[in-house]
């Protein structure tokens, strides 16, 4: 259901936090089933905190270390969202969201 | 989740000559590794620094296994886990004489960077704690970053981590299984990109045509205000 609602999001520009506390922002390029993220455009939340950061346009992100996503609030309907969750949790075996 | 000293070069096939080689196995049975990307004349940089002084310039393979640098001048390399590297980017500034670079970030204790001698191991308790290893390769040729980006890129989606294939088996129907299916914005995919954004959006609109009744109640209790739900209950009200 993830990797489908990240796909409307591509184009979008999120704020990715990581589990070492780094905060990047950029334009959703990419995803894949792994929730592996691809960003362009990219800027560290706090510029001053890491300055390597500052020359890097686009990156990939391992899936498994990012903590949270930030979305912009209009570009989710979450009563759409909270009805498809719901909707997966009681298929266990036939959810597919293509 | 390991970051290794090697003193041998890995043997290293491309997908071409590693499928020929599939149809005659060598004699000893060992298999290649297959390598996405080689490039020589790479500086490694390591931050906070640890042993890269001591690699100089060499090679850097982005096989199937592992990231690979080796170099022949020192006869010593590394070779990194895929789920080690948490990102991995280019960077096209020039820092400190060091020119554009991929750069890296390490998912690894940065104590157990400073013993070189060994292997070195990522202690679940003693994560980074202030500080974070970054791990930067610097190409002369400057134009195969791209070529080296997307190497890494592919590789590392090989390596999906357990909590992922525990938790959910059933993303299976979404991927491809060894494909990794990347979706991306690319700009002459536009229209595959709206098809793919509305075929989701789709398959959501069609949850909310039978459901949306028996939510409402929920929805005015949890859900914000916002013109998309005044729009859905004005549906449901006719």
């Amino acid at each position: 259901l993830f990797y489908s609602f990240f796909k409307t999001l591509i184009g979008q520009q999120v704020t990715v936090e990581l589990k070492n506390d780094l905060a990047i922002t950029g334009i959703l390029t990419s995803v894949d089933q792994f929730l592996n993220i691809k960003l362009d455009e990219i800027r560290a939340v706090d510029d001053a905190k890491y300055p390597h950061m500052m020359a890097v346009k686009n990156c990939f992100i391992r899936g498994s270390v990012v903590r949270y996503v930030q979305l912009p609030a209009s570009a989710v309907d979450t009563a759409l969202l909270q009805d498809a969750a719901r909707r997966e949790a009681q298929q266990p075996t036939t959810g597919g969201a293509h | 989740m390991t970051v290794t000293l090697i003193s041998t070069p890995p043997a290293v096939v491309t997908p071409e000559q590693a499928n020929q080689l599939q149809q005659n196995p060598p004699d000893s049975g060992l298999m290649p590794q297959i390598t996405h990307h080689t490039q020589q004349n790479v500086r490694v940089l390591i931050t906070p620094p640890a042993f890269d002084a001591m690699i100089g310039k060499g090679t850097l393979y982005v096989t199937e296994s592992k990231l690979y640098f080796f170099s022949l001048d020192t006869n010593t390399g590394l070779a990194i886990d895929y789920p080690t590297i948490i990102m991995h980017a280019i960077s096209r500034q020039t820092i400190d004489g060091a020119g554009p670079c991929i750069y890296t970030q390490l998912d690894i204790d940065p104590s157990s960077l400073r013993g070189a001698n060994r292997s070195i191991e990522n202690q679940s308790e003693d994560e980074d704690r202030d500080e974070m290893i970054e791990m930067k390769f610097i190409p002369d040729d400057t134009s195969s970053l791209e070529a080296i980006f997307e190497a890494l890129s592919e590789c590392a989606a090989l390596y999906p981590d357990k909590e992922y294939m525990e938790e959910d088996s059933d993303n299976e129907l979404y991927g491809n299984g060894d494909n990794n299916e990347w979706i991306t914005a690319a700009p002459s995919d536009e229209q595959e990109l709206s098809e793919v954004g509305n075929a989701s959006r789709a398959y959501l609109d069609s949850i909310i045509d039978q459901s949306n009744l028996t939510n409402l109640a929920e929805q005015q209790r949890t859900s914000p205000d916002t013109n998309e739900h005044e729009e859905m209950f004005e549906d449901a009200d006719e």
